[in-house]
C-alpha cells in the first residue's frame, strides 16, 4: 500500500472524529452554561437512588465453569442421591411389610433427619450468604473511595446501615453519623466518616479481641512440651478468634462460614503484600532473636502468637463491610510488644 | 522576659502564628470569624467531624485570650458574628485597619511523654485580620521606584487599564519632571492615580494588582499623609543630581519613604513570624468579571506569596526567625457551586497558583488544596431538567427576598481562553447569609472548614 502525502490541510467533521477518552476529559470544548430554574420546580434533597434493596438480592456474579471434573462430580452426586433415596424406599416399603408399627416409627425418623439437614444446609447457606454481602460490600466501598464522586456514597452506607440493623450497640452511633453528616460531603468524605463514626468502636474491640487471643497462643505455645498439642492448641484458638472477630463486625460465621473464611484468609496470608510481609517481620525477626537468646520456648510462642495476630487482623480486613483506609490499618507492631512483654513477664517470673 | 516566654512556647510548639492571606474581598474576615466560631463552639454539637481534636473527644475547650500585642486592636468578632446573624443577616464590612485575635485551645494531649508531665496542654492560635489591600505592598519592598514605575507603565499598556488611566497619564505628559517639584502638581498627580485605582477596583472590572495599597485602603492613620501624595511615572528623565528638588527626585523620596515606614512597618510586626498559612482566593468573581480580572487576581496572589519566608520549621529556625512550614491554598465560596463541582474548583485553582505551589513545595513547604466555604449559604438539591437529574443549589440570591434554586454552571478544569470569557459565559450568583437561629449554641454551617483546620492545626496537638 502506498502511502499519499497531503499537502494542504484536511478537516474532518467533529463529531466523525473519534478521540481518547482521556484526551477529552483534560481538554474540555464546551462548558455547561448556568441554568436558571423554574419558581415551581420540584425540588429533592437526597439522591433517588438511596433506596436500598433488601440485603440477599445483593449476591456476587458466581464463576461459571464447565470442566469435565464438574460433570463427574455433580453426576456422581447425583447418583449417590438417587441410590440413597431408592434405597431408603425400599427399607421402608420393607418394613411397612413386616409391620405397620415399624415402618411407622423408621419413616418419622428418617423425616425427622431430613428437615434437620434442610435446615441447618438452610442456615449455613444463609451465613456464607452474609459473608458474601460483606465482600460484596467492600468491593462496592473500594470503588466509591477511589474516586472523588459525589451523590452516590448514602446509597452504600445505608446498605451498610441495614446490614447492622440488629444491633443495637451500633445504632446510637449510627444516629451520630446521619446527624454529623451534611449535603456538601463527597462519597470519600462520608465512608470517612462513617468509619470514624460508627466503625472505629468494632475496630477497637476487634483489636482488642485479637491481641488478648495471639497472647492466650503465645503463652500456651510456651508452657506446652508437646509439639502436636502446640499445633492443636494454635489451631482451637485461631478459629475462636476468626469466628469471635467476624460475629463482632456483623457476620455470624457458621461452621461452614467459618471454613470459607479460614481458606480465604490463608489465601489472603499467602499472597499477601510481599512488602508489607517484610515491614511487619523485620521487628519480628529483631524482637524474637532477642528473646529466642534466653530460650526457644519463648521464641515458639512468640512466632505462634504474632502467626495468630497476623491471621486477626487479616481477619479483620476480611469481615470489615468498609475496607479500611491506609491511615487506619490495624497493625502488627503493637500487638507484638504486648506479647513480647507478657511473655518477658512470665519468663522472669519463672526465673525467680 | 516576655520574648523570651514566647520563644519557649513556640519552641514547644504551643503556639501556632496563622497567615490569613487573601486579597480584598475573598473573605478573610468571614474565615477568621467562622473559625473563631467553630473552635469556641467546638464542644457543642457535630459540626467539625473532621477535626481530629474535636471528634475524637480531646478538645477541652477554647478561650478567647487577650492578644500579645497590645497596640493592636482587637477583632471584632462580636460585631462580626452580630451582622452575620443579624436580622436581616448581612456580610461583614470590608475591613479597614488592623487587628489581632488570640485563641487558646485547652486539649489532652496524646504524646505519651507529655501525658505523664501534663495531661492537658493549651495551644495559643494568634490571627491577624487586616485589609486585603494591603498585602500588595509587600512586593514593593524588592522593587525600586523605577522598576516599581515600569512595571504600572507596563500594566497600563492593556485594557481594561489602557482606558481607565487615561486622565492620569495625560496630566503627567503635561508634567517636566526636572522641574522643581511643588505640592499642587504632586498632589493632583497621585489624587488622579487614586482615582485610577479605585475605577479599577470597580466591581465591573475587578482588578487585584493595585498598589500601593494605601492609596485604595488608607486606614485611620494615614489618611491624607503627604507620605502618601506620590504616584509612578512612565518615563524616567535622563539623569538625576544627588540633591535634586525635580518633580521626580521629589516622588522618589516619597517613594522611598513610604516603603521604609508604612510597608517596613507592615511587613515586620505582622508578617515576619508565621507558622501557617492560608491563602484564600475567590476563583468564582474573577470567573464572573473577565479575563483581565482573572489574570489580575492570579498575579497579584502569586506577587504576594513571593513575599513569604518558606522552609521546615526545625528547632534551629525557631530560635532564628520562623518559617512557614505548611499552606493550605483555599477556594472560598464553594457552596456557591455544586457540590459535584468542588473537585473542579479545588483542580482549577491549583492550576492558577501553580507556581506559587511549586517554589512551596521546593522550600519543602506541605501544601494541599481545598474549596471551601466559611459560611455556608446554600442547600444542595437535585431537580430533574429535561428529563435528566441533575444536582442544583438553592440560596437567598444577595440583591433579592426570594430564594431560588439553581445550577450555577460548570467550573472549568482549565483556564478557559480570552475569547470564551464572553459575557454571561459565567454568571456564578452572590448569595446573602443564611439565617440562623441558634447560632450561639452550635457552629455556624461550613464546607470543609474542618478539613483545613485539620490540616493548619491538627498536627500540633
Amino acid at each position: 500500500m502506498n502511502t499519499e502525502t497531503w499537502e494542504t490541510p484536511l478537516f474532518f467533521e467533529l463529531d466523525k472524529v473519534e478521540t481518547i477518552a482521556e484526551e477529552e476529559a483534560a481538554i474540555t470544548l464546551d462548558y455547561t452554561p448556568p441554568v436558571i430554574l423554574p419558581d415551581d420546580t420540584a425540588l429533592e434533597y437526597e439522591p433517588d437512588d438511596i433506596k436500598v434493596e433488601p440485603l440477599s438480592l445483593i449476591s456476587p456474579a458466581s464463576p461459571t465453569t464447565t470442566s469435565p471434573w464438574l460433570w463427574l462430580v455433580s453426576t456422581l452426586g447425583l447418583l449417590l442421591v438417587l441410590m440413597l433415596l431408592v434405597d431408603t424406599y425400599h427399607f421402608i416399603a420393607q418394613q411397612y411389610a413386616n409391620s405397620f408399627f415399624l415402618g411407622t416409627l423408621f419413616l418419622a425418623l428418617i423425616f425427622t433427619i431430613s428437615t434437620t439437614t434442610f435446615i441447618l444446609s438452610r442456615q449455613a447457606y444463609q451465613k456464607i450468604q452474609t459473608l458474601r454481602t460483606v465482600s460484596a460490600l467492600q468491593k462496592e466501598g473500594d470503588e466509591l473511595m477511589e474516586k472523588d464522586g459525589y451523590g452516590h456514597a448514602l446509597r452504600y452506607i445505608n446498605k451498610m446501615v441495614n446490614f447492622y440493623a440488629h444491633r443495637p450497640d451500633v445504632k446510637e452511633r449510627i444516629e451520630r453519623f446521619y446527624i454529623t453528616l451534611s449535603d456538601s460531603h463527597h462519597d470519600r468524605e462520608v465512608c470517612n466518616l462513617f468509619s470514624n463514626i460508627v466503625l472505629k468502636e468494632i475496630d477497637q474491640q476487634a483489636y482488642h479481641i485479637v491481641s488478648q487471643r495471639s497472647k492466650e497462643t503465645a503463652l500456651m505455645v510456651m508452657i506446652s512440651q508437646i509439639a502436636l498439642l502446640d499445633t492443636v492448641l494454635t489451631l482451637w484458638r485461631n478459629v475462636r478468634m476468626i469466628q469471635n472477630v467476624a460475629t463482632l463486625y456483623g457476620g455470624k460465621p457458621g461452621l461452614l462460614g467459618t471454613m470459607s473464611l479460614i481458606s480465604g484468609l490463608v489465601q489472603n496470608l499467602i499472597y499477601a503484600d510481599v512488602s508489607e510481609m517484610v515491614a511487619d517481620s523485620v521487628g519480628e525477626i529483631l524482637g524474637g532473636s532477642m528473646l529466642s537468646v534466653m530460650s526457644a520456648q519463648v521464641a515458639q510462642g512468640l512466632g505462634s502468637g504474632v502467626l495468630t495476630a497476623r491471621l486477626g487482623l487479616r481477619t479483620m480486613q476480611t469481615c470489615r463491610p468498609l475496607p479500611f483506609l491506609e491511615t487506619e490499618k490495624p497493625r502488627l507492631k503493637g500487638i507484638r510488644r504486648e506479647i513480647i512483654f507478657s511473655l518477658k513477664g512470665i519468663f522472669e517470673k519463672a526465673k525467680v | 522576659m516576655a520574648l523570651f516566654n514566647e520563644r519557649i512556647n513556640r519552641s514547644l510548639e504551643r503556639q501556632v502564628k496563622l497567615a490569613v492571606t487573601g486579597l480584598s474581598r475573598s473573605g478573610k474576615t468571614v474565615f477568621i470569624t467562622s473559625l473563631v466560631h467553630q473552635l469556641l463552639h467546638g464542644l457543642e454539637g457535630t459540626h467539625l467531624p473532621f477535626f481530629q481534636i474535636v471528634s475524637g473527644g480531646r478538645l477541652r475547650g477554647t478561650k478567647a485570650m487577650p492578644q500579645p500585642d497590645m497596640h493592636i486592636p482587637t477583632f471584632r468578632y462580636d460585631y462580626a458574628i452580630e451582622q452575620l446573624c443579624g436580622d436581616p443577616p448581612t456580610w461583614p464590612k470590608p475591613t479597614n485597619g488592623i487587628s489581632e485575635i488570640r485563641l487558646a485551645i485547652r486539649y489532652f494531649t496524646n504524646n505519651p511523654l507529655l501525658k505523664l508531665m501534663s495531661p492537658v496542654n493549651t495551644l495559643y492560635v494568634d490571627i491577624i485580620d487586616y485589609p486585603g489591600e494591603w498585602l500588595l505592598d509587600l512586593p514593593l519592598l524588592e522593587l525600586t521606584y523605577e522598576q516599581w514605575s515600569e512595571q504600572i507603565a507596563r500594566l497600563c499598556e492593556t485594557e481594561p487599564r489602557l482606558s481607565l488611566s487615561q486622565a492620569w497619564r495625560e496630566f503627567l505628559d503635561t508634567l517636566d519632571l526636572t522641574s522643581e517639584a511643588t505640592d499642587t502638581t504632586l498632589r493632583q498627580a497621585s489624587q488622579l492615580y487614586t482615582d485610577f485605582l479605585h475605577r479599577c477596583k470597580e466591581p465591573q472590572y475587578g482588578l487585584s494588582l493595585l498598589q500601593p495599597g494605601r492609596f485604595t485602603m488608607p486606614g485611620e492613620d494615614l489618611k491624607g499623609a503627604p507620605l502618601l501624595e506620590f504616584c509612578p511615572l512612565l518615563q524616567m528623565p535622563e539623569e538625576l543630581d544627588s540633591d535634586d528638588k525635580s518633580l521626580y527626585a521629589e516622588m522618589k523620596r516619597r517613594y522611598e519613604s513610604y516603603k521604609e515606614h508604612v510597608v517596613k512597618k507592615f511587613y515586620k510586626e505582622h508578617f515576619t513570624h508565621f507558622d501557617r498559612q492560608i491563602v484564600l482566593a475567590d476563583v468564582l468573581r474573577a470567573f464572573n468579571t473577565s479575563y483581565a480580572s482573572f489574570v489580575d487576581m492570579r498575579d497579584a496572589i502569586n506577587m504576594v506569596l513571593k513575599s513569604f519566608h518558606y522552609g521546615k520549621s526545625g528547632f534551629i529556625n525557631k530560635w532564628f526567625g520562623l518559617k512557614i512550614d505548611k499552606i493550605l491554598f483555599a477556594a472560598t465560596k464553594a457552596d456557591h457551586v455544586t457540590p459535584n463541582q468542588l473537585p473542579n474548583l479545588e483542580h482549577f485553582l491549583q492550576n492558577m497558583l501553580a507556581t506559587s505551589n511549586n517554589n512551596a513545595i521546593f522550600e519543602g513547604v506541605q501544601t494541599e488544596t481545598l474549596a471551601l466555604a466559611a459560611v455556608k449559604c446554600t442547600q444542595a438539591a437535585y431537580t430533574t431538567f429535561q428529563g435528566k437529574k441533575i444536582s442544583c443549589i438553592k440560596g437567598m440570591p444577595i440583591d433579592g427576598n426570594k430564594p431560588v434554586a439553581l445550577f450555577p454552571g460548570e467550573v472549568p478544569l482549565e483556564v478557559p481562553m480570552p475569547e470564551e470569557w464572553i459575557d454571561g459565559r459565567f454568571h456564578f450568583m452572590e448569595f446573602k447569609p443564611p439565617r440562623l437561629a441558634n447560632v450561639h449554641g452550635s457552629g455556624l454551617p461550613h464546607i470543609r472548614l474542618d478539613r483545613a483546620l485539620e490540616f493548619l492545626l491538627g498536627d500540633k496537638f
